[in-house]
């Protein structure tokens, strides 16, 4: 089981990039292909920042913006069988914080030892939050090369294998 | 079709039909289901439009969707904090 990352997806819809093909191949190929919502938020505001492909869609679908945004999701999330998974315990108490939304609270904890970006920690504590609630998650596909600095500290902390295309 | 309701729903569905409202339990369930559906009836146009944008693959040959140029956009925006 997979979880894939934002970069992947985006990948695979850019025909300019050169890891495009190898993008699509991999999301026709994997099997039970897990996303979270940090997934479903950054396409989100990927697609709506495409205002002219927006509007033409809206057109040709004759339906607003807000409702062709939405149905443009459903469609890759259908198109690649992207299964959506949600955090089913949404908080989790830091010892020194409050409750917080777990991923952040896993997030805070994780950023010492596997030095990320905030977005990219965050996916981390997806996974890691996700894999805590019974996901069986081996592997993280993504195109975002900012991963591969946390490696080691991916397998030996969250045991999650990186797998990254290009 | 057997519906099975959770207390709180069917004492709110017992006040109604006490009220006069409803004629009777099955009634306002019916009324209720009917009000829902209508207030989600825009969940059918995006269901429709999936189906379209399908379509559109198909006669296409590629998904109708192209973003050229994202994935640098989008890396280089995870890059700033």
């Amino acid at each position: 089981m997979s979880y894939i990352d934002t970069s992947v997806i985006v990948a695979s819809l850019d025909p300019e990039d050169p890891r495009s093909n190898e993008a699509k191949k991999i999301l026709e190929n994997e099997k039970n292909k897990i996303i979270s919502e940090l997934v479903l938020i950054e396409l989100a505001s990927v697609i709506s920042r495409r205002k002219t492909l927006l509007k033409k869609l809206s057109d040709k679908l004759k339906l607003d913006e807000r409702k062709t945004l939405i149905a443009t999701l459903l469609y890759i999330l259908k198109k690649f069988k992207l299964n959506y998974r949600a955090i089913r315990d949404p908080h989790l108490k830091h010892p020194l914080i409050n409750n917080m939304y777990r991923p952040v609270t896993i997030g805070i904890e994780l950023s010492h030892e596997v030095g990320l970006k905030t977005l990219d920690l965050l996916h981390i504590a997806y996974v890691k939050a996700l894999k805590d609630q019974g996901e069986k998650l081996e592997k993280l596909i993504t195109a975002d090369m900012e991963f591969k600095k946390a490696e080691k500290q991916l397998i030996k902390i969250v045991r999650i294998h990186l797998h990254t295309v290009g | 079709m057997p519906v099975r309701l959770d207390e709180k729903t069917l004492t709110f569905i017992d006040t109604l039909v006490k009220l006069g409202i409803y004629s009777s339990r099955s009634e306002a369930v019916r009324d209720l289901i009917r009000a829902g559906a209508e207030k989600h009836k825009w969940a059918l146009d995006v269901a429709r439009a999936v189906d379209e944008l399908f379509k559109m693959e198909k006669d296409l040959g590629e998904p109708p969707i192209k973003l050229n140029g994202a994935l640098k956009s989008l890396l280089r925006e995870r890059g700033r904090f």
